[in-house]
């Protein structure tokens, strides 16, 4: 018998190699009949023929296998009546609530989608086995567990919410097809069967909630629904849903650019990313439903309001707010000594969210002319989210004098873990970064080396996305359970950037970064060792990317278009740009190109460095 | 005065004018040469094109000048190649050509092979596609990728369409993976 397999509602594989074939069944049924018939009388136990006539139509074994059979048999008049006990229960295939109705001892439930349940003998080893109208069947494709099914034919067709379907020679009462549901590309679904296009890509291929969609279409006319074309991925193509911005995607996905201004609805990047939850750190985080006020907002953002208390004492501090996945700001931050407005005269504070996405640490104060904001007291935080949020406070009331550095060495040419501590210009790298942050009275306390595990070095260790440093950083782990462990700054050191249109030199994922969150987009720096044949310069680089991660702007952006917060930075105007090497800031740790004698740190620069809880 | 000692004063005062010319181009010079190299210092955010007119008035020459250099470090060369492919033409390209063609003599590669892969790709398009597309069979896995994210990015329908044949022979998961991400287009 040939062998097919069948893909139920049920998730059971009907797998029609059976048994065992032909020839065997009729052996096997002789001899099972004989065996049936000793619970049927001495008919069936009587001359091949009617076994043979059994085997094949399922009847003219004389009046009692008629009965036996029901509505399956041929009834005929070929023997005396059975002499042995009445086959009790239903047949294969009849409709039953318990097990006990059942000839075979078993009633396949509705749950597994037999309606109205269904009569078999489970673990048959041959048809003889089953009802006189059954046939025994593997359910699975490794043949491990298998039942009796109803013959059917069209003299003897399926009770309602069944159909007979064909498998080879043979047709069995299976439950009928469910009519496909007719969700087009894009939408949501758990199963195939929901999907115009017969395809489900679900929570575990990574799509949030599901993702209906054709496969190896070859342009939109293959793809089901309104606003839907197909995308040439390679192997295979799939169609998606078209958009223009991310408004128009569910949530957890974004709009993914695919050039001349189309876009597609593609799960979003932080979409699923762990956050830490109640317990992970060793600090307070408070999360859920019930933490905020909620109400609708704007630009399809809800506003979430929730408060704290910060010690009396405290002189600085860093809030943490963070959503599982989907974008978040901050609003306003109210204290008892004011209100700081994000959209005002704090509106730096908002630098985070524009590529952080999902979290967004504020550390006050950022500037010193905020310093009286800060004191003992109960505060209101408003944020704008699509989800519920969870958060941490991290206060200080001393400003410190030691940072903690994890250093992640990401397939360094001539450089890891091992060689780090000995490698002559890698440390004098981390020299001069102690050099410059002296300055501010800061220097190095702990440092630990780590390489990364061949999948991080294989997919960052040239780095050629802005994007790909977000990414990497989020691969960090906390590196250990104390507050001290926790509170340490994730340098990743790459072997390069390759970006289009142009390299940098280093990347800081925050400004400021989450002090205390691991294993996020906001949870590191990245720098590269194509620097390292310059260790003055490196060490430079470092110290600049510590300074954004701590929270420093640059005193003056490219061109003259922004300066920091800071009264006491010089600033390089417009016209000045003309001829940067004449700006006043220029030699200035913060000002926007590297130098070696780029390293002065002003007094309100050291201020807000000694405000962030990762400096201790 | 007779015409031997004019002669001598006219090569004096022909001499001086030239030193004094020579000396006034070289400082013109100086100020460019350092300003270019400090735009390539910038830490997070290459410097537009814009920028690197607005301090020099060849950049292209001068950028040409430090990715020869021998004596600047790697990185500001690295650095020059990136800003090179803001100003493409045939010298630049002839620089990057070199660069990539240089790279097999690596296993692994020199890192100025993945900014001269950026630099042809993000300078020419689809009309480099002849001097990148061969790196597919780089033995270099990082150059294979950065070949895909640069081909896909800057390629055109016929560099994607390239890179999904390049899935007949690619079993690198990583390459796969990545021209799966990169190599897509709308139909």
């Amino acid at each position: 018998m040939r062998t097919r397999t069948l893909v139920l509602v049920t998730g059971l594989v009907l797998a029609l190699g059976a048994c065992s074939d032909d020839s065997d069944y009729s052996g096997q049924v002789g001899t099972n009949n004989g065996a049936n018939n000793g619970n049927n009388g001495a008919n069936n136990g009587g001359g091949q023929e009617n076994n043979g006539a059994n085997n094949g139509n399922n009847g003219n074994n004389g009046v009692n296998n008629g009965v036996n059979n029901g509505n399956n048999g041929n009834n005929g008049n070929n023997g005396p009546a059975n002499n042995g006990v009445e086959p009790v229960g239903l047949p294969d295939g009849s409709a039953c609530v318990g097990a006990d109705e059942c000839e075979g001892g078993t009633c396949l439930p509705e749950d597994d989608g037999y309606a109205g349940g269904y009569c078999t003998h489970l673990e048959c080893a041959t048809t003889g086995e089953c009802s006189d109208n059954g046939q025994c069947a593997f359910l699975d494709q490794d043949r491990e567990q298998s039942a009796c099914f109803a013959r059917c034919d069209d003299a003897s067709p399926c009770r309602e919410a069944y159909e007979c379907r064909q498998f080879g020679e043979v047709s069995f009462c299976l439950p009928a097809e469910p009519e496909p549901e007719t969700r087009p590309d894009g939408a949501p679904c758990t199963t195939r069967d929901q999907c115009a296009g017969g395809v489900c890509f679900t929570e575990s291929d990574g799509f949030p909630e599901g993702y209906c969609t054709t496969i190896n279409c070859s342009d939109r006319t293959d793809c089901t629904g309104e606003g839907n074309a197909c995308l040439q991925a390679g192997r295979p193509n799939y169609c998606v849903h078209l958009c223009e911005s991310a408004a128009e995607c569910r949530e957890g996905y974004i709009c993914q650019p695919v050039g001349r201004g189309q876009g597609y609805c593609a799960p979003s990047p932080t979409a699923g990313n762990e956050v830490p939850q109640p317990g992970d750190l060793p600090f307070d985080i408070v999360c859920g439903e019930t933490l905020a006020e909620r109400d609708a907002y704007q630009g399809g953002l809800d506003r979430h309001t929730f408060d704290f208390s910060l010690p009396d004492g405290t002189t600085s501090f860093m809030i943490v707010p963070y959503s599982p996945g989907g974008q978040i700001y901050p609003v306003t931050l109210q204290g008892p000594n004011g209100t700081l407005n994000m959209f005002d005269e704090y509106d730096f504070a908002l630098a985070n969210a524009g590529f952080l996405i999902n979290v967004t640490p504020i550390l006050v104060p950022q500037a010193p002319q905020f310093t009286d904001f800060v004191t003992g007291g109960d505060y209101t935080m408003t944020m704008a989210s699509e989800e519920n949020l969870c958060f941490y406070v991290l206060p200080k009331t001393e400003p410190g004098d030691s940072i903690d550095l994890n250093i992640h060495f990401v397939g360094v040419r001539g450089l890891d873990a091992a060689s780090a501590g000995n490698h002559g210009g890698f440390q004098a790298a981390l020299q001069r970064f102690d050099e410059i942050y002296e300055q501010a009275g800061i220097n190095i306390r702990n440092i630990r080396y780590m390489d990364a595990d061949a999948d991080t070095t294989n997919r960052f260790r040239v780095l050629r996305t802005q994007e790909g440093a977000f990414q990497l950083v989020a691969r960090s782990e906390k590196p250990g359970e104390e507050r001290d462990d926790v509170l340490s700054i994730n340098v990743f050191f790459i072997d390069q950037f390759a970006i289009d249109g142009g390299s940098v030199l280093g990347i800081s994922a925050g400004l400021p970064g989450a002090a205390g969150f691991h294993g996020g987009r906001a949870s590191g720096l990245v720098f590269a060792a194509s620097v390292l044949s310059d260790p003055t310069l490196l060490g430079q680089v470092l110290a600049h990317e510590v300074g954004h991660y701590v929270g420093l702007f640059h005193t003056t952006e490219q061109g003259g278009r922004g300066t920091d917060p800071l009264a006491d930075t010089p600033e390089c105007s417009p016209q000045q740009w003309g001829d940067p090497g004449r700006c006043p800031d220029i030699r200035n740790l913060m000002f926007p190109f590297a130098g070696n004698d780029h390293s002065t740190i002003s007094d309100a620069q050291a201020g807000v460095v000694h405000s962030n809880p990762l400096v201790k | 005065m007779n015409n031997h000692f004019q002669r001598a004063l006219v090569a004096v005062l022909v001499s001086t004018g030239l030193l004094i010319s020579t000396v006034a181009f070289a400082h013109h010079q100086e100020p460019e040469r350092e300003n270019i190299t400090t735009l390539l210092r910038a830490y997070d955010a290459f410097p537009k094109a814009t920028a690197f007119k607005s301090v020099a008035e060849d950049p292209r020459t001068v950028l040409l000048e430090i990715v020869a250099d021998d004596s600047e470090p790697e990185i500001i060369r690295l650095q020059a190649l990136d800003a090179l492919s803001l100003f493409p033409d045939a010298d630049v390209r002839q620089v990057f050509r070199k660069v990539v063609a240089e790279s097999w003599d690596h296993s692994q590669a020199p890192r100025a092979t993945h900014n001269a892969i950026n630099g042809l790709m993000f300078g020419w398009g689809e009309a480099a596609l002849d001097d990148v597309l061969p790196l597919l069979s780089h033995p270099d896995l990082q150059v294979r990728l950065t070949v895909v994210h640069a081909v896909g990015k800057s390629g055109g329908d016929a560099g994607r369409t390239a890179l999904q044949a390049q899935l007949n022979d690619e079993k690198d998961p990583y390459v796969r993976e990545a021209i799966q991400i990169h190599a897509k287009s709308i139909r």
